[in-house]
């Protein structure tokens, strides 16, 4: 039997009485960089933040390393429940995420955000994670700006001081929730940059959602089209991007095509 | 000239031990009040319903819906009939738990304007609740009710002449006897100097705190 990094078994959302999540199944292995296209309002966020449970999903179980994580099937409201928080933040702890809208702690230097996590969490001595987050800083091209605090810098750099941080925690599995849309057009380059040298340099297992489709193609091993909550369709991008079969996702394709061209680039 | 002064000391003098009494029960509410308004403001943020939220509702509204001098002499007469009070504690215990009240509120107005996100990015590093509120959560909301709790701070000082309606012989009232023993009715301007020296650096600070915090936020 394969074994798989991430196990997603019948994940089912609900925001009120919005059924945002359908039933989703997908099985990611180990160093497989996984790209999650599709229109907003898709689900596709809520997906990704549902595997490290900042999302609890109602109905369905997330496996990861063959262990269960996170929620536990409570029979008589018939639905899960969050498991204990220690249990929650152990796993949490291999899972990076950078969001959308970076969220840095604003009250602490660049270099404090990123020792932030190994100093409290794993409890790693203050000189080794000083040593090991100038290095990861100096990765991400901001070697430079770590006695700045996050208002001083731009958004791309922001954005890159929140990789920095996540890859201080030294995840096995990294989830990026469309890191790329609240940036200028100008600045988005640096840090795909940057996403593009984890995927070759650090052998991470890492779902991106993102409306980059260039930077699609060039890093995926797979690309799965999500809409109105169900998987449309999924394949290696030179299928999905040359040869979509679902109808929805030439649509689509075609859309994010047309706004690309207009924008000139 | 030289005789004023000298009388002016021996005023000085004589308040002193009302000014101590004053500045202690100022900390001591103020410590007191601060600590009991957070807790309650973190404990309604988590759970918004339930017995506690509705006790600690009622509690809010009848400390902020009655005059604090009838809280003070509630405390100090009613509790006196069951356990000792001396006019200390009951002044303590008055002017605190009706400054977390009020504090509880202004704490959970900061604490739930905090952007999701912090809390979000917390959790995805896998930090616990407990680490998140101290580390992130609180540092930044004390930043932006700084000057709030400076008020606060202030507040209390100038009420806790409140006290002297228990007989707490503390600034104000000691003023009070010293010039019905004595007619010097100047004396009163001197026990307002007394509270405005600790008030007025108070806001000082706090407008200094919040230049330097500025970028920050």
């Amino acid at each position: 039997m394969e074994t798989y990094k991430i196990e997603l078994k019948n994940i089912h959302k609900y925001f009120g009485k919005t059924h945002v999540l359908k039933g989703i199944s997908l099985n990611i292995k180990e160093c497989e960089v996984v790209v999650i296209i599709g229109p907003s309002g898709s689900g596709k966020s809520t997906l990704i933040r549902c595997i490290n449970l900042l999302e609890i999903p109602e109905q369905g179980e997330i496996i990861i390393d063959g262990k269960k994580f996170g929620t536990i099937w409570d029979k008589k409201k018939n639905k899960n429940i969050p498991d204990k928080e220690e249990n929650l933040n152990k796993v949490r702890q291999k899972i990076g995420m950078v969001f959308q809208g970076f969220n840095l702690f604003p009250h602490k230097t660049v270099l404090q955000n990123v020792m932030e996590g190994p100093l409290v969490v794993k409890k790693v001595k203050k000189e080794i994670v000083k040593e090991e987050s100038i290095i990861f800083l100096n990765k991400v091209g901001l070697g430079d700006k770590l006695n700045s605090y996050p208002s001083e810098i731009s958004g791309g750099q922001q954005q890159r001081v929140a990789i920095a941080r996540s890859l201080a925690m030294k995840p096995e599995i990294m989830l990026f929730d469309e890191p790329t849309s609240s940036l200028d057009p100008e600045l988005i380059g640096g840090v795909l940059e940057v996403m593009k040298q984890l995927v070759t340099e650090h052998g991470l297992t890492m779902i991106i959602v993102t409306h980059e489709m260039s930077f699609a193609n060039d890093v995926a091993d797979r690309v799965i089209m999500i809409d109105g909550g169900v998987i449309l369709e999924e394949g290696p991008p030179s299928k999905i991007f040359n040869n979509p079969e679902n109808e929805r996702t030439q649509k689509f394709l075609c859309q994010v095509k047309r706004v690309e061209n207009d924008g000139g680039s | 000239m030289i005789k004023f002064f000298l009388q002016t000391i021996k005023d000085f003098n004589y308040l002193l031990p009302g000014f101590y009494l004053t500045l202690q029960l100022t900390f001591a509410s103020f410590a007191i009040g601060a600590v009991l308004g957070l807790l309650i403001a973190i404990l309604r943020m988590r759970r918004k319903r339930g017995i506690f939220y509705a006790i600690s509702s009622w509690y809010i509204n009848v400390l902020r819906g009655t005059p604090q001098l009838v809280q003070l002499l509630t405390i100090y007469f009613f509790l006196g009939m069951y356990v000792k009070t001396t006019p200390f504690s009951a002044a303590v215990i008055g002017l605190s738990i009706n400054l977390g009240a009020y504090m509880s509120e202004a704490y959970r107005g900061v604490l739930e304007s905090i952007h999701k996100g912090q809390w979000e990015a917390a959790k995805s590093l896998g930090m616990s609740t407990f680490s998140t509120l101290r580390r992130i959560i609180l540092p930044q909301s004390m930043r932006i009710l700084l000057p709030d709790i400076t008020n606060y701070f202030i507040m209390t000082l100038l009420s806790s002449s409140l006290a002297s309606v228990v007989s707490l012989r503390e600034l104000t009232l000691l003023g009070q006897s010293y010039v019905s023993k004595t007619f010097r009715v100047i004396t009163f301007f001197e026990v307002a100097l007394l509270y405005f020296i600790v008030a007025y650096p108070m806001s000082k600070l706090s407008n200094y705190l919040e230049k330097k915090w500025k970028h920050t936020k």
